[in-house]
C-alpha cells in the first residue's frame, strides 16, 4: 500500500477518530485491548493526551506486538486520548481523539489506527 | 552595577524592555568589552561605536514612545563577515572581495533588527569560509580565548569566539559542513545548524548561489545558552521573501515520545575516549531529565551523505572558481581546496544527478528512523579540538581530520537540524556533544539541548587566555 504523505495521514487518522471526547463526563480508568491487525511488528506504543508535554513512556518497553497479537491498555479517564504506535520498519501512525468513557478497543492497520 | 556585557540575551533584553537599563548602556558596555579583550583574540575585524550606538538609541527612542522594542531589543549582536550587511564589505574573508561593499541588509541582518537587536560589529572567517580553522590574509588569524593553541573552530570561528569572550551575546554563523556547529563546540558554548530553509539569507551584492550551497548552506545563531539559542532563532526566522526557500514552519511542531538514540560512533567512525565520555555523561544527563535513552550501534547513513556533500560543494569549485582561488592566493584555502579534490573526484553528468536522486532515499532512512528516536545523541566531533592551523600540515593530516568532523559534513546534504551543547572541558579544552532531530524539530533539539545544558557547561562569557 502507498505510503501516504505525513500530512496527509494525519488528516485522515483525524477524520477517522472516534468523536470527540471534550464533552465527556468523568469515568474511572477503564481497561481497552489494542489490537495489531497489521501486517508489520508494531516496536513502540504510547498512550498520551497529544498535548505538548509528550507521550510519556512506550508501553511495550521494548518488547514487540507481532501481527495478529493483541495486548492491554488502561484508558486513564475521560479523554480526549491519543494513541501513537510504531511499527518495526520505523513507520509511525497517531490517532487523537480518542474517547476515555466510550472507547474499549482499538486496532492498528496497516496505515492508521482506529478506535472504537 | 552588573556589567550588562556578561549577561544573556534573553536576561538583557528583558532587562531593556522593563527599562531597567537602556539599549545605549548595553551597547556602551559591549563597545567597551569589545575593546579590552578583542586585540588578543582578532574575532570582531570590523565596528564602528557610532553607528552602533546609534541603533542603540534607535531601540531607546521605539521603546520611549511607548512602542514595542521587539524581543531581542536592545541584545548587541555580532554578524559573520560573509553575510550582507548595509555599508560594510562582506569579504567572506577574501582580499579580492575587501571593496565588495552591499547594498542593503541579508534577511538575517533584517531580521535581527526588526527583533530590536544592535549590530555590535562583524567576525572573522577563513577565506571562502572553507575551513574549520579562522585565518585569512585580508583580517588575519582568530585564537581560541579559551585556549590559544587550539582552534577557535571555522568557518564561524570569530562568532563563537567573540561570544564566548563576552563580544556580544549572540553570534550570527553559516553552516554548510559543520561551520556553526564546530565553532561553538570549539569555543565551548552552543551552536544551532537549523534545517533548511527555517532562517531566510540572500546576499544581494554576489552572484546566485550554487546549487550545492542553496541545498545545504544555512544561517544559525551561536550563543551562551540554549534560551539564547531559542531567542535568537525566533527572531531569525521570520518570513523574508527573497529566500525562495523559507518555509513557515511552526517553531514548535507536535508532541513526540521523549526517546533518544545515543550513538557514540556513527559509521564506526574513531572517536577518542573523552568525546565519548562526554556522550554517555550527556545521556545520562537526559535520563535525569525524563528522556528514555538506548543506546545504538549505528546512525541512518552519515559517509555517503558526507561524500555527496563534498561532490556539490565541490562542483561550485570546479566551475570557474579554482580561478578565483588562485587569484586569492590565500595559502590555507588553497592547501584545503586541493586537499578536498583529492578526496573527492569530479563527477560527470549522471553521477551528479545520481547524487541529487539519492539524497531523497538518505533523508527517508533518517525521517523514518526520526519516527523511532525523535532525537539522536551523537558527536559533534569523533575528537577534542584540533591544534590551531593543523589541518594544513599534510594530506594526510586532513584525511583525519575529515574522518573525525564526520558527523558534521553528513548533515547538510540531508537538510537536518543539528545543535552543539557544550558539557565541560578537558583541561583547558572544550568538549560536547550533538543533538539531531527531523526536519524543522529545532523545539526538540532545543528541549533536550536545556536538559543537558541545566546539569553543566563551561563557565561564559570568559576573559582571553
Amino acid at each position: 500500500m502507498r505510503h501516504l504523505p505525513a500530512l496527509a495521514l494525519v488528516a485522515l487518522l483525524a477524520a477517522c477518530a472516534a468523536p470527540s471526547g471534550g464533552g465527556e463526563r468523568s469515568c474511572a480508568p477503564r481497561p481497552a485491548t489494542l489490537t495489531n491487525a497489521s501486517s508489520r511488528a508494531v516496536e513502540q506504543v504510547y498512550l498520551g493526551n497529544g498535548a505538548p508535554s509528550g507521550w510519556g513512556a512506550d508501553l511495550l518497553q521494548g518488547r514487540e506486538l507481532p501481527s495478529g497479537a493483541s495486548m492491554n491498555l488502561t484508558l486513564p479517564g475521560a479523554g480526549p486520548h491519543a494513541a501513537r504506535i510504531v511499527w518495526t520498519d520505523g513507520r509511525a501512525a497517531e490517532l487523537p481523539g480518542i474517547a476515555g468513557c466510550t472507547t474499549s478497543r482499538i486496532t492498528v492497520l496497516d496505515t492508521a489506527l482506529r478506535a472504537e | 552595577m552588573t556589567d550588562l556585557w556578561r549577561l544573556s540575551a534573553t536576561d538583557l533584553a528583558a532587562r531593556i524592555r522593563r527599562r531597567e537599563v537602556s539599549a545605549t548602556e548595553a551597547a556602551r558596555s559591549a563597545l567597551a568589552r569589545l575593546e579590552a579583550v578583542n586585540p588578543k583574540i582578532n574575532a570582531v575585524i570590523a565596528y564602528n561605536p557610532e553607528e552602533t550606538l546609534a541603533e542603540a538609541a534607535a531601540v531607546d527612542a521605539a521603546i520611549a514612545r511607548g512602542e514595542d522594542p521587539g524581543p531581542m531589543a536592545g541584545v548587541p549582536v555580532t554578524i559573520k563577515v560573509n553575510a550582507d550587511q548595509k555599508g560594510w564589505p562582506t569579504t567572506n574573508g577574501l582580499r579580492i572581495q575587501k571593496d565588495l561593499v552591499a547594498q542593503q541588509d541579508n534577511p538575517v541582518v533584517s531580521n535581527l533588527r526588526r527583533a530590536g537587536a544592535v549590530v555590535l560589529g562583524r567576525t572573522n572567517t577563513p577565506a571562502f569560509s572553507l575551513r574549520w580553522f579562522t585565518n585569512n590574509q585580508l583580517h588575519g588569524h582568530t585564537k581560541n580565548p579559551r585556549d590559544p593553541s587550539i582552534t577557535p573552530g571555522g568557518s564561524s570561528g570569530g562568532a563563537a569566539a567573540a561570544t564566548v569572550a563576552g563580544i556580544g551575546a549572540m553570534g550570527h554563523g553559516t553552516d554548510i559542513g559543520g561551520s556553526i556547529r564546530y565553532p561553538a563546540y570549539a569555543c565551548g558554548i552552543h551552536g544551532l545548524r537549523p534545517t533548511l530553509g527555517r532562517i531566510a539569507a540572500y546576499n544581494a551584492s554576489g552572484a546566485e548561489r550554487a546549487i550545492g550551497a542553496q541545498l545545504m548552506a544555512v544561517s544559525g545563531p551561536i550563543a551562551r545558552t540554549i534560551a539564547d539559542l531559542r531567542l535568537s532563532l525566533a527572531a531569525m526566522s521570520q518570513p523574508d521573501a527573497r529566500d525562495p526557500w523559507w518555509v513557515p514552519a511552526p517553531l514548535e511542531g507536535p508532541p513526540v515520545p521523549k526517546r533518544v538514540a545515543l550513538c557514540i560512533a556513527p559509521e564506526g567512525m574513531p572517536v577518542q575516549a573523552e568525546v565519548a565520555a562526554a556522550l554517555r555523561d550527556a545521556a545520562k544527563r537526559l535520563e535525569a531529565a525524563g528522556w528514555t535513552v538506548e543506546e545504538i550501534e549505528n546512525t541512518p547513513p552519515l559517509a555517503e551523505p558526507a561524500q555527496l556533500q563534498a561532490m556539490l560543494w565541490l562542483a561550485e569549485t570546479r566551475r570557474g572558481m579554482n580561478a578565483v582561488i588562485a587569484k586569492e592566493a590565500d595559502p590555507d584555502a588553497t592547501k584545503v581546496y586541493d586537499y578536498m579534490e583529492r578526496l573527492c573526484p569530479a563527477p560527470d553528468l549522471f553521477a551528479f544527478q545520481d547524487a541529487l536522486q539519492k539524497r531523497a532515499t538518505l533523508l527517508r532512512q533518517w525521517l523514518l528512523f526520526f519516527e523511532r528516536f525523535p532525537v539522536v545523541l551523537m558527536p559533534v566531533s569523533g575528537e577534542l579540538p584540533f591544534r590551531d592551523q593543523s589541518d594544513t600540515e599534510s594530506f594526510e593530516g586532513f584525511r583525519r581530520i575529515m574522518a573525525a568532523q564526520l558527523p558534521q559534513v553528513g548533515l547538510p546534504l540531508l537538510s537536518l537540524p543539528g545543535l552543539t551543547v557544550s558539557t565541560g572541558l578537558v583541561g583547558t579544552v572544550p568538549v560536547g556533544v550533538q543533538l539531531v532531530a527531523g526536519r524543522y524539530r529545532e523545539d526538540l533539539l532545543l528541549q533536550a539541548g536545556e536538559a543537558i545544558e541545566a546539569a553543566g557547561a563551561p563557565a561564559s562569557p570568559i576573559d582571553p587566555a
